[in-house]
């Protein structure tokens, strides 16, 4: 009987000891003593960056409440922005339901050339400005690095680097809207624009621009043919009542695709992004100079006729009779 | 008790050694099982575009004793990058071979010129009268149509299938 007690005594100190709570507070990391920042790209990180299109960012600042207050803060792009950079004045923080909410702690950003900067208004030891950078034509291909700084009243000042981040060599246009009667001429050539469609009258007033044509969009009752793009070698028989405007001699070639959702271009949420080196990788040897039976969510990989655009046309919705496109073009 | 009982094991070990490594259904050259199936023919034809989305309507015709498989395709359908989906009886396997990345391939010369008559077609798909018409006249059909060979699951029945496209009028 003795030993048991004894036996079981031990055993039972030696399990309370392994299952006592490990009360010490551990610090994960160094405590702050002075101004401190952070910065985060708040753009869709895969999405390819368009000119014209823009980078977000978060940047984050801090000074323990007994040194100071935040002063200004700057940004200084590698590549000079294009108007409509700015800091947003606001600082955001995402409240208990998941909301950002801004409160406005600075005044105006001022723009000049390669540096936004703008100053607190209020006396703030904390906050999150959003950076708006547009990118310029002359960042078209190129990489653009950004530096982050904050300066305090305390004369402590920080920085944080962001980037390089490549530009894209390709062009966007949304919201294309074609008709078969009137507006069906599609023009990949124009220098600025991606697309743009030329309509019959604007034809029939100046007959040149039908050499800039590349696809002829039109649309059939039957549901085989339905809505169509045409090349000017497109055969008679797939083509019934469409007329060709005269000087329309592209022999674009086309290659009829489905599903391909790009984000930029359809608006939907599926993660697929069109970028620069789809168009210097895809193989134009499946070309046809037709294309029958689109819908929404179809598409064509298109390439002109003298090789110098590459483009990709989505349709976003159709009627009868009418459809909506966007494209994304490539200069050879 | 003890000697019987661990000579037992060891006879049963050795009975089942034998008949463990059979080689009774040995892989061909393509790393595909040969099975004991004679059956050889030809269950479906199917065609996609380039945007991977059948460019048929109805079923296809399989004659499966004239050894011929017909499409139907949709008017204007381009014939010159198709992928085919050809389903075969179990086992059997095809030859020239279907590649499974990039199997485009130009099926204009299966193409068929028809006149067609009263009751070929039936709310846009082709019917019965138009099929067995075109099975029973094997020299209308375009010496550059496409052909595969189908080979059996033991890989002793070989037959060879020739494969047509025929075109629905606009609808």
């Amino acid at each position: 009987m003795r030993p048991k007690i004894n036996y079981l005594a031990v055993l039972a100190s030696l399990f309370l000891i392994m299952a006592s709570c490990d009360q010490d507070t551990v610090l994960i990391g160094e405590p702050v003593t002075g101004l401190s920042n952070d910065a985060i790209k708040r753009s869709l990180p895969i999405a390819p960056n368009l000119v014209d299109g823009v980078i977000e960012f978060a940047y984050a600042m801090a000074i323990p409440e007994d040194l100071g207050n935040l002063s200004s803060a700057q940004v200084t792009a590698s590549i000079p922005g294009a108007a409509g950079t700015y800091f947003d004045p606001n600082s955001y923080h995402t409240n208990q339901s998941g909301q950002d909410i801004p409160v406005l702690v600075a005044s105006e950003s001022q723009t000049n050339g390669t540096t936004t900067s703008i100053q607190f208004s209020t006396d703030t030891c904390a906050a999150t400005l959003r950076f708006y950078y547009v990118i310029p034509e002359e960042a078209r291909g190129k990489e653009v690095s950004f530096s982050f700084s904050v300066k305090a009243s305390n004369g402590q000042s920080t920085e944080y680097q962001m980037g390089p981040y490549q530009t894209s060599r390709m062009d966007m246009t949304r919201s294309l809207s074609l008709t078969s009667d009137e507006t069906g001429y599609i023009s990949l050539r124009n220098d600025s624009e991606a697309a743009v469609i030329y309509s019959k009258s604007q034809l029939e007033a100046n007959p040149s621009l039908a050499s800039q044509v590349d696809i002829v969009y039109a649309y059939h009752g039957s549901s085989d043919i339905s809505h169509a793009f045409y090349a000017a070698d497109a055969p008679e028989a797939y083509r019934p009542g469409v007329v060709f405007p005269s000087g329309f001699s592209n022999q674009t070639k086309m290659i009829k695709e489905y599903g391909l959702r790009d984000r930029q271009l359809s608006d939907l949420h599926y993660s697929h992004f069109i970028d620069d080196l789809d168009f210097e990788s895809i193989n134009m040897t499946r070309s046809i100079n037709y294309v029958l039976a689109l819908k929404e969510e179809a598409g064509a990989w298109v390439e002109t006729s003298d090789g110098e655009y590459r483009a990709f046309i989505y349709v976003n919705n159709t009627g009868p009779g009418e459809m909506t496109i966007s494209v994304k073009r490539y200069k050879m | 008790m003890k000697k019987t009982v661990y000579n037992s094991i060891v006879l049963s070990l050795l009975f089942l050694s034998v008949v463990a490594c059979s080689n009774e259904f040995p892989i061909d050259e393509d790393g595909l099982l040969i099975t004991d199936r004679e059956e050889c023919y030809v269950s479906n034809f199917e065609l996609f575009d380039t945007d991977h989305q059948t460019i048929r309507v109805g079923n296809s015709h399989v004659d499966t004793v004239a050894q011929v498989a017909i499409a139907y395709v949709r008017f204007g359908a381009p014939l010159t990058k198709l992928w085919p989906r050809i389903s075969l009886a179990e086992d059997a396997k095809l030859t020239p071979k279907i590649s499974s990345y990039n199997g485009w391939t130009d099926f204009t010369g299966s193409k068929m010129d028809i006149d067609f008559v009263e009751g070929d077609w039936s709310s846009g798909n082709a019917t019965n009268q138009l099929s067995e018409r075109i099975v029973s006249n094997p020299s209308s059909f375009p010496a550059t149509a496409k052909r595969y060979t189908v080979i059996s699951g033991n890989r002793k029945v070989e037959k060879e299938y020739i494969f047509l496209i025929v075109e629905r009028p606009l609808q």
